[in-house]
């Protein structure tokens, strides 16, 4: 069976310096995969390389067998793909049911130009209503009309989460879930995931810097060091492996994560 | 044609460029100078450039001071004088502002500053009275190195300056750590802070620096030009962006090249081009086209095609994002009854406005009313481009021109309906917009912006000459007139009837800029405008929706400027269309509201309105009972227009949403705290609205 | 509602429309010269002997009794070029009312100027407008450089006297009254070729800007003048630039040594005197300077040339009237020396204009009869076939000469003439002889000719 996203050999240079050099990755359907490493080891610059914000030099991206190097952002968005970012990207000026309602409405075409130009792009019930079942899984229910500057940042996450639901993906990537968050909210938030994951069915492909997050949460993890993976397999045996605890746990302990 | 000395005249060539290449490379490493110590795009580099060039000339050639002191006041003590105002009262407030914000700023003080100037000082642009260098006999000394050509003592001076300032600057970034404190507070204001440098200081004097070497550069360039004006100062720094660009904004000494190699290219150019045609017939078109337009051409090419631009998205701050995003549109948030009461206002008001017009107004209000009502429609354009999808266009001008040409043409030639050809130059226009967008969408930002002026000056310099645009010799013979239409048993030559034609097209323009605003595409392009990265990520393509926010902003400014050629009964291009008016447009839109229809209702009624009723005073007298009755200082100078509406941009960094909102949210919440009061209900429900700062930041990043 | 800054550049558009029509009005003149000028003065009809009283005028706008108001629009703040405009012309008009009016004004009214409006280079239409809501102007004066309010005005049916550098916004207007009538695109002059040939020139240039079609077509044409003319005056056409950018921002290096390579010693230029000053610069630096003459179309200007005699020395300017260095036998200008004097005004372009302006409205009220109103005015200077405003100006036919003259439908004018000057120490000297200032061709036969030299054509 060949797994849901493929990553092959991909290799990633900026003016000279390599950020990723011939990494290759595996999620299957319905999996929890970590990606560890420390910081400007490449996980972001992979993120983006799978989203399409950056194409790979060289390499593969294929999601379910569909190559996706060389496609739009928006044709890997609606081949499966959802994300959120490490440094929260929301939209000003947006109330957070709004938020899953663009969304919503982008994946599903609902309301072109010509609609919009004779009144009747406006949102259908049915729309919102599958916002507000996405927002009830999140525990967002209550905040739905809520201007998303008065959130605090871990609802702010959430909202991300949500937003990147809407658009019904296959695999999410998360960027760094927990930075900004404290334990408490971290673990929350672990929760929710879970157990939304249950219900959508989609696969997580978690990059992290609190190693207990994906130690609890992710099934296989990989180690990336200056752009190449240096271990992988079932999270527990990466998290035994000398070379990781060498080159990254470390240089940045697990305490760290601890207030 | 390829004799002998052709070698000799590609060496004269280049030689020959040198001069004008010089002043590019002055403006254009003046112009990374501030890019590089402030993070501003500055366009306002010419306007004070401009400003120590006037007082030089002012104190040198009217009050025949001396060299040294006529320098020392203009370029060492009003420049740097300059600079730390603008420091303190605008940039410093800033720092962490977006670039099109500070772009918008520097805008706003490209018209300001001149007229601000020649307000206060009294200067007026004397023909016959032509600026002098800052060397004896600058412009009659000349030394031919070569034998070949001759430079003169100011281009000399202009060229040791450029050449001494790249070195010079240079040694200064990389070894002083004054240098590296200020390109430090540039690239993160906030770590800067965080690490102890006096980021305040460090700001102020890299302001004073570079406004000094504005200065300096105005000064050297002034006698490039018989009579001093602000707006050849601004266009040769549009031409120097260029020189600036292949640098990336940030190389010195690539600045300098690009500006010298522009000049050495156009002269070579200039030289050879016209030998080539008479070997080569096709490259007639080309000599004919885009001779005068070559700067232009240049710049457009070096945005497009330039590797370093393609990639260079303009500089974040990591920790701008710890900046509140502007507060939304005061209709969402403001009480139900509060809404409705202003609704019920609003209709009052703008019957009231409308049975003035129909029942009282002489010829001359109708006009001027019509005339707002057509411009606010033409507004609309920016309320799409600036408000809704967040982007700068400067070249809305030549979009509301490619309307008025039209009409012309359709019924010069075919005797079309001009409010078909309207119609029909809406959609040429809108096709024109989509294909601009074309080749500068990945650019964003600045970039975007600087591209659309090089091509409202492109259509200005090249396209207008075309017969079957600007009319060729109809237009030399009759000018491009246009009828008003009559349509079925209405007749629009009554000024009354075509005062409602105008009224409607507006209002069914704003209703159909409110549905897009509310429907699935303005909510993609909210999406766009919080976050690009996050709207991509869930699908939107930002290339789709700004090529379709292109062509719907052409389309209502082509319709636009069809009604005003309609109006006006002339396409009247220098009057209407030409780049700095757009400019000025974007101004006012921006410093009113760009976010609303009432913005754009308001921005027109500014345009037209302002002239009469405040500049001359007929406001003023209405409340005085009496014209007579007019203190002696009116009519105040149309100048102060620029002054106010130029200044009041400066607040678009602070307030995006535009003066008018502010306001409106300010009084707004005031309202309604006094209706809670009165209520006597808790202050639960006291918006907080009075301001944007006070909105807790949603996030602390930390990474 | 748009001021100085955003405009000028673009204004400076209009400054195209100056250059152009100052190339194009060597052709404005007319035939005739039958008519004998008559002074002002002479026009004793007009003005009652002591006692008698003219009919009571109502409903015509600025009229009564005692007055016949006229508004005044031009552009002050906001030139571009630095010239003055407005002030120097408004002097003009009120030297000639002042004069009229103490020969009795016109049937026992006197000229007022009432309002006095500064268009600011681009409120020319709405201001335009205001004077016809105001309905308090009899009449209108316009020296601007952006004319988009005259069609306005014609529409209203409001005399109007104009600076006419804008031939496309006058042309076929019957109520606009230009100092100059409608240009001729594609008549091909003898009075350039005749200038290239008095300083024996071989080789010749022309100039234009590329982005006003008016100033290109000027330089093509003058250039198709020494295609046609020149074999006879033993001149080559040699050079021609259409397509120079305005205000030469990048200077005029390569194209000056273009033309020196073509040992071009005539230059016929179709550009504004600021760009004449950096052309004759450069040739001063290329070293070339006292081996080429240059033909100005507008810098008619004696503060400017004064500053730059050495620049300028030899060549010629073209003014559209009578030089106020001819003798002006059997003309006014006599008598508007005599007044600009006792008023202490300059002696500009641009007053000169604003008498000639104030004459033709003058002449188009008495034209009219003591019953006299708008339209009537209108057509009585309109039933002028040889009108010279005093003789300041070559003859023009109002009957036929709002319409754009073409050298192919019907002939263009009868008469061509021109009264140029030449620099000599910065000071202007007429090019034909003072008395007979003007040099004239007859447009019947288009051959070459020896240019007959007239006091008053």
């Amino acid at each position: 069976m060949s797994a849901l996203l493929e990553v092959e050999d991909i290799t990633k240079t900026f003016s000279g310096i390599t950020a990723l050099d011939n990494v290759s990755l595996n999620v299957d359907s319905g999996e929890r995969v970590g990606l560890i490493g420390p910081n400007g080891a490449g996980k972001t610059t992979l993120f983006n390389c799978v989203l399409g914000q950056l194409n790979p030099d060289e390499g593969a991206v294929r999601l379910g067998g569909e190559e996706l190097v060389q496609k739009s952002v928006s044709r890997r968005v609606k081949a499966g793909i959802g994300r959120t970012f490490q440094r929260i990207e929301l939209f000003s000026d947006t109330s957070v049911r709004e938020h899953l309602l663009i969304a919503e409405r982008v994946r599903n075409g609902t309301g072109s130009f010509l609609k919009d130009l004779t009144g009747r792009g406006r949102p259908r019930k049915e729309e919102i209503e599958r916002c507000d079942y996405v927002l009830e899984l999140l525990g967002l229910r209550d905040l739905a009309t809520e201007p998303i500057e008065k959130l605090s940042l871990g609802k702010g996450r959430l909202v991300e989460v949500g937003r990147a639901l809407m658009t019904e993906p296959s695999l999410l990537l998360l960027d760094e879930p927990s930075s900004g968050l404290d334990r408490d909210e971290t673990s929350a938030l672990a929760e929710t995931l879970r157990s939304v994951q249950a219900e959508a069915g989609f696969a997580i492909l978690l990059v992290e810097h609190d190693v207990e997050l994906v130690v609890s949460f992710t099934e296989r993890c990989y180690v990336l060091d200056f752009g190449t993976v240096i271990s992988k397999g079932s999270t527990a045996e990466v998290m035994a492996d000398p070379v990781v605890r060498k080159a990254y746990l470390g240089t940045a302990p697990v305490e760290e994560s601890q207030p | 044609m390829f004799a002998a000395g052709v070698f000799e005249d590609i060496f004269t060539a280049i030689l020959q460029g040198t001069p004008p290449g010089a002043v590019y490379a002055l403006i254009a490493v003046g112009f990374v100078l501030t890019y590089k110590t402030s993070g501003v795009f500055n366009l306002a580099f010419g306007a004070q450039a401009y400003v120590s060039a006037a007082m030089y000339f002012k104190l040198r050639v009217e009050d025949e001071w001396h060299i040294v002191p006529a320098l020392v006041i203009s370029v060492f003590v009003l420049a740097p004088a300059i600079g730390l105002i603008l420091e303190r009262f605008i940039f410093r407030h800033l720092r962490t502002a977006s670039a099109v914000s500070k772009l918008v700023i520097a805008i706003g003080l490209t018209v300001a500053l001149p007229a601000l100037f020649d307000l206060i000082s009294g200067f007026e642009a004397v023909a016959g009275l032509t600026p002098v260098g800052i060397i004896e006999n600058g412009d009659s000394v000349f030394y031919d190195p070569f034998g070949l050509y001759a430079f003169s003592r100011d281009e000399l001076m202009q060229m040791i300056v450029a050449l001494g300032a790249v070195l010079g600057l240079g040694l200064m970034f990389r070894f002083t750590s004054l240098g590296l404190s200020m390109r430090a507070v540039v690239e993160s204001p906030r770590l800067t802070e965080l690490a102890g440098v006096p980021a305040d200081r460090v700001s102020a004097f890299a302001w004073a620096l570079s406004s000094t070497f504005a200065g300096m550069a105005g000064v050297l360039i002034a006698p490039q030009f018989n009579t001093l004006i602000a707006p050849d100062f601004f266009n040769l720094v549009v031409i120097a962006i260029a020189a600036a660009a292949i640098g990336r904004l940030v190389s010195l000494p690539w600045a300098f090249v690009g500006g010298l190699g522009m000049g050495i290219f156009i002269a070579l150019f200039k030289t050879f081009l016209p030998r080539w045609t008479d070997d080569y017939a096709w490259l007639d078109i080309i000599e004919d086209n885009l001779t005068p337009a070559m700067p232009f051409v240049i710049l457009f090419a070096v945005l497009v095609f330039w590797p370093g631009i393609r990639h260079a998205r303009e500089g974040t701050d990591p920790l701008a994002g710890v900046d509140p995003p502007p507060p939304a549109p005061i209709a969402s948030e403001r009480s139900a009854g509060l809404t409705m009461a202003t609704r019920v206002f609003g209709v009052v008001f703008f019957s009231f406005i409308l049975s003035l017009m129909f029942f009282q107004a002489d010829a001359f209000w109708i006009f001027l009313v019509t005339q707002a009502v057509i411009y606010s429609t033409i507004y609309l354009s920016i309320t799409v481009m600036t408000g809704l999808a967040g982007q700068i266009s400067l070249c809305q001008g030549a979009f509301a021109a490619i309307g008025g040409f039209t009409v012309f043409q359709m019924f010069d030639r075919f005797e079309m309906n001009v409010l078909l050809a309207a119609v029909l130059g809406a959609f040429i226009a809108a096709v024109v917009g989509a294909l601009v967008s074309l080749p500068v969408l990945r650019l964003g930002g600045i970039w975007l912006a600087i591209a659309t002026l090089a091509f409202a000056y492109f259509f200005d310099a090249v396209v207008v000459k075309f017969s079957w645009v600007g009319g060729g010799n109809t237009s030399l013979l009759q000018g491009t007139r246009v009828p008003r239409p009559t349509l079925g048993p209405f007749d629009f030559s009554n000024d009354k009837t075509f005062f409602a034609l105008a009224v409607i097209v507006f209002v069914v323009v704003s209703f159909f800029v409110v549905q897009l605003r509310e429907g699935t595409f303005g909510a993609q392009l909210k999406a766009l405008r919080g976050s690009e990265t996050a709207a991509e990520s869930i699908g939107i393509s930002p290339a789709k929706s700004r090529i379709i926010a292109f062509a719907v902003s052409a389309f209502i400014a082509g319709l636009g400027g069809a009604m005003l050629s309609i109006h006006q009964e002339n396409v009247n291009y220098a009057t209407n269309f030409v780049p700095l008016a757009a400019l000025f447009w974007l101004l006012l839109v921006v410093s009113l509201s760009s976010r609303t229809v009432d913005g754009a209702l308001q921005a027109g009624a500014a345009f037209s309105l302002f002239d009469p009723l405040i500049l001359r005073g007929e406001l003023f007298a209405w409340i005085l009972r009496s014209p007579d009755r007019l203190p002696s200082f009116f009519p105040i100078s149309g100048k102060w227009r620029f002054v106010l509406f130029g200044l009041t941009s400066v607040q678009f960094a602070k307030h995006p949403e535009g003066m008018l909102e502010y306001g409106k949210r300010k009084s707004n919440a005031r309202i309604d705290a006094w209706l809670v009061r009165r209520r006597g209900t808790g202050d639960d429900d006291d918006p907080e609205l009075t301001d944007s700062k006070s909105d807790a930041p949603v996030e602390e990043t930390t990474s | 509602m748009l001021g100085r800054k955003r405009l000028s550049v673009l204004g400076l558009l209009a400054v195209f429309a100056l250059v152009g029509a100052a190339c194009g009005d060597d052709d404005s003149g007319d035939g005739g010269g039958d008519e004998t000028t008559t002074s002002a003065a002479d026009s004793s009809e007009t003005t009652a002997a002591e006692g008698d009283a003219f009919p009571t005028i109502e409903g015509v706008p600025g009229v009564s009794d005692d007055e016949i108001a006229f508004s005044v629009v031009g552009i002050k703040e906001g030139n571009p070029l630095g010239t003055c405009i407005l002030d120097c012309y408004v002097d003009g008009i009120q030297a000639f009312f002042d004069y009229q009016n103490e020969q009795g004004g016109v049937f026992g009214r006197d000229l007022v100027i009432g309002e006095v409006l500064d268009d600011e280079l681009a409120n020319n239409q709405a201001r335009s407008v205001e004077i016809i809501a105001n309905d308090n102007s009899f009449g209108v004066f316009q020296a601007t450089l952006i004319a988009s309010g005259w069609g306005d005005l014609d529409d209203a049916g409001i005399p109007t006297f104009v600076w006419n550098i804008h031939a496309a916004e006058s042309a076929g207007r019957e109520a606009i009254f230009g100092n100059v009538a409608s240009l001729c695109i594609d008549c091909l002059g003898r009075a350039l070729p005749y200038e290239a040939q008095s300083i024996g020139a071989t080789k010749v240039a022309a100039l234009g800007y590329g982005i006003s079609e008016n100033s290109k077509v000027c330089a093509q044409s003058s250039y198709k003048a020494f295609e046609k003319y020149g074999p006879e005056i033993g001149a080559e056409a040699a050079y021609l630039n259409d397509q120079m950018e305005f205000g030469l921002p990048g200077g005029v290096a390569t194209e000056v040594s273009a033309m020196i390579d073509a040992e071009v010693d005539f230059v016929t230029s179709c550009m504004d005197l600021n760009a004449m000053k950096t052309l004759a610069q450069e040739f001063d630096r290329q070293g070339y300077i006292d081996k080429v003459t240059l033909h100005h179309p507008n810098s008619y200007n004696h503060g400017f040339v004064a500053e730059n005699a050495a620049l300028f020395e030899g060549d010629f300017v073209s003014p559209g009237f009578i030089p106020y260095e001819a003798d002006g036998e059997g003309t006014d200008l006599a008598l508007v020396l005599e007044r600009f004097e006792a008023s202490g005004i300059e002696l500009t372009e641009h007053a000169m204009v604003g008498w000639i302006n104030a004459r033709e409205a003058f002449d188009a009220i008495s034209g009219a009869g003591e019953e006299f109103d708008q339209q009537s005015a209108i057509d009585a200077l309109n039933s002028e076939t040889s009108y010279s405003a005093g003789g300041l100006i070559p003859s023009i036919d109002w009957t036929t000469q709002h319409e754009p003259q073409s050298a192919d439908g019907g002939g263009g004018p009868a008469l061509e003439c021109s009264a140029a000057v030449i620099i000599v120490d910065g000071v202007f000297e007429t090019f034909a002889s003072p008395e007979t200032p003007w040099n004239c061709w007859d447009n019947s036969n288009r051959d070459w000719t020896e240019p007959e030299q007239i006091a008053t054509p």
